[in-house]
């Protein structure tokens, strides 16, 4: 099979090879059923990710995720590693919304308790929680040295600060914060636009969800998590807001300036890197590293507000409500990892940009009871359809850096979709299958539409064919708040 | 008009032109003012418009380019700038100086989100009708 003059061949249950050739330092490979390649190509995202194997450094594979489509620099559901001696760093490569993500909670509810009371519901979860462009004011606005304990500390500062408590960081990828996060190597300009956006959703595809397990499909891990059909789950998808974007913008824009001094050219601008240990590099992993936990605390603030909505809404105590938070993973973030390169244990530094760790059993990164089971794998489908929750693999480990996708993926443009649909016929359509929306903009709503991404069944059934993550559990949509 | 909005699957594309080179720039400004708030030029109250001085030096005029949008991008959702018109007192391939003229407008009048400006497929022209820009942002 030819993609113009690259060869791609199939290279195990859903999983693509195309071969290196030209400038490219390793081979890339992606994943898909084979009824998706034709729109897969249709995107012009495998040129994209042939442009991230010619990236110095990079190991193994430039891969691509089942959601793969066409971004700027990498393609969102991109995923490479660079060694850390001779390889790069890329702010492309995690993408402006650094650390956007979503995590997944449980309740003690089931979906006939609150049938009736969904429109409530939602009209309380955007009270509560500021949604659309430039929201602000969740909480009141931080001042400059609340907002460097936010950055150095991620979730364990909302924690600290009542919202949530301290189980919720045991749940989160990286404990809800990174390490080598310096709010020193932030601009001005970042931090001033994170003073009042703590707590908010933001726009676009994040959103506030209120669900229903409607199949399980994987009965002794649900069963571990706690998870059953007719249980109503919450989810929250957000990111860093401004200053997340403000972080890449800035570091894009040095990384750009400074390409001529490095003995490597980038095939597209938007590629600007850096070698992982020079001074620019180093600058950027620990901006990145603070604005990512800018986005856990902000996603802990947010579950919090949604689980008082809750239980003020369905006048309801906390036990019996018995909200918790299942897990939280990364989609838009760099990260240093160990993984076998020739059969050697190495440190790597792991680019995911639209994609979702899915790490397998006996991980030291993962908290007891997920050591045991692999992680938690969140894939939210568009907000007509099906979510799935899923398990993390040994096979991820080999195959994709232990990673696995991160949504349905787009594969209609917002003017296409506004030229196509009204909010009126989209709004009926969900309406009509019980799910209540509730959007900042009737715009977003439309461009959103259900027929704008690619079919979630299919992307997770690609996952799940490959071995990048198990089913374990498919939820439905009841409510959602959109952005 | 002085724009054009292309299709991109998931982020936003623009075309901007302008007739001379200076003109590129004040009008992929004003666009950028008028997608985002979604209020027309000849519609903003210009009453108490106010300046804002501009200086850039990049390697060459794609990278000025696309810091000039930056800048005005980030003074657009960090204080609500709308920018009405320009004076260009230096535009070289590598230096720009200029001030900006701009209203304020209230946070809820922000009604698309442009997260950045990217390098990505950046395409800079210049032919007998002057000047064009085609620019993917991050929404």
């Amino acid at each position: 099979m030819k993609y113009g003059k690259y060869e791609i061949e199939n290279d195990g249950q859903a999983t693509w090879k195309i071969l290196q050739r030209d400038n490219m330092r390793v081979p890339a490979r992606f994943f898909a059923l084979e009824s998706m390649l034709s729109q897969i190509y249709r995107d012009n995202a495998i040129k994209q990710i042939i442009n991230v194997a010619t990236l110095p450094g990079i190991k193994k594979y430039a891969l691509a995720m089942p959601d793969i489509h066409y971004g700027y620099g990498f393609p969102i559901g991109g995923v490479a590693a660079f060694d850390l001696d001779e390889g790069v760093i890329s702010p492309g490569g995690v993408g402006y919304d650094i650390n956007c993500g979503v995590r997944f909670c449980r309740t003690n509810l089931k979906y006939a308790e609150i049938k009736s009371k969904i429109k409530n519901i939602i009209t309380r979860f955007y009270q509560s929680v500021p949604s659309g462009v430039g929201s602000h004011n969740a909480i009141r606005k931080l001042n400059m040295k609340e907002l460097n304990k936010v950055l150095s500390e991620g979730s364990e500062w909302a924690v600290n600060n009542g919202f949530g408590d301290a189980a919720d960081i045991q749940s989160t990828e990286n404990y809800g914060k990174m390490d080598k996060a310096d709010p020193a190597k932030l601009s001005n300009r970042a931090k001033e636009r994170g003073l009042n956006q703590l707590g908010t959703l933001g726009s676009g595809n994040h959103f506030l969800e209120i669900g229903v397990i409607d199949k399980i499909l994987n009965k002794k891990v649900a069963n571990e998590f706690g998870l059953e059909e007719e249980q109503v789950i919450v989810m929250v998808h957000t990111g860093s807001r401004g200053l997340g974007y403000q972080v890449c913008d800035d570091y894009l824009h040095r990384m750009v300036k400074e390409q001529k001094n490095y003995d490597f050219e980038v095939v597209d601008k938007q590629l600007a890197c850096a070698p992982f240990k020079s001074n620019i590099g180093s600058d950027y992993y620990q901006a990145m590293s603070a604005a990512a936990n800018y986005a856990w605390a902000n996603r802990q603030v947010i579950m919090s507000l949604a689980c008082r909505s809750l239980e003020k809404t369905l006048s309801i105590s906390p036990k019996e409500l018995g909200f918790e938070l299942i897990y939280d993973v990364c989609h838009n973030i760099a990260k240093v990892e160990k993984h076998e390169i020739d059969g050697e244990e190495t440190k790597l530094c792991v680019h995911r940009k639209g994609a979702t760790r899915s790490f397998g059993p006996q991980r030291e990164e993962l908290p007891q009871n997920y050591r045991r089971t692999g992680q938690p794998v969140i894939i939210p489908g568009d907000m007509g359809t099906y979510s799935y929750l899923l398990l993390g693999t040994k096979k991820a480990m080999k195959q994709s850096f232990g990673s696995s996708c991160h949504g349905a993926g787009r594969i209609m443009s917002r003017r296409a979709a506004s030229r196509r649909y009204n909010f009126n016929e989209v709004k009926n359509k969900l309406q009509n299958k019980g799910i209540v929306t509730y959007s900042a903009k009737k715009k977003t709503l439309v461009e959103e539409s259900p027929d704008t991404y690619k079919d979630v069944n299919q992307v997770v059934d690609a996952v799940d064919k490959a071995g990048l993550a198990k089913k374990v559990v498919r939820t439905r949509p009841l409510g959602v708040l959109k952005g | 008009m002085s724009y054009k909005l292309l299709d991109h699957t998931a982020d936003l594309r623009v075309k901007f032109s302008g007739n001379i080179k200076k003109n590129l720039l004040k009008n992929s400004a004003i666009a950028l003012s008028e997608i985002i708030f979604e209020i027309k030029q000849n519609d903003v109250c210009i009453d108490n418009s106010k300046k804002l001085n501009l200086k850039l030096e990049e390697a060459e005029f794609s990278e000025l380019y696309i810091d000039f949008l930056r800048e005005i991008l980030f003074r657009i959702n960090s204080s609500q700038f709308y920018f009405i018109d320009f004076n260009f007192k230096k535009i070289t391939s590598t230096n720009l100086e200029a001030v900006c003229f701009y209203v304020e407008q209230d946070i809820s009048n922000l009604k698309n989100e442009i997260k950045a400006v990217t390098y990505n497929e950046l395409k800079i022209t210049e032919n007998k009708e002057g000047w064009s820009a085609k620019v993917t942002f991050d929404i």
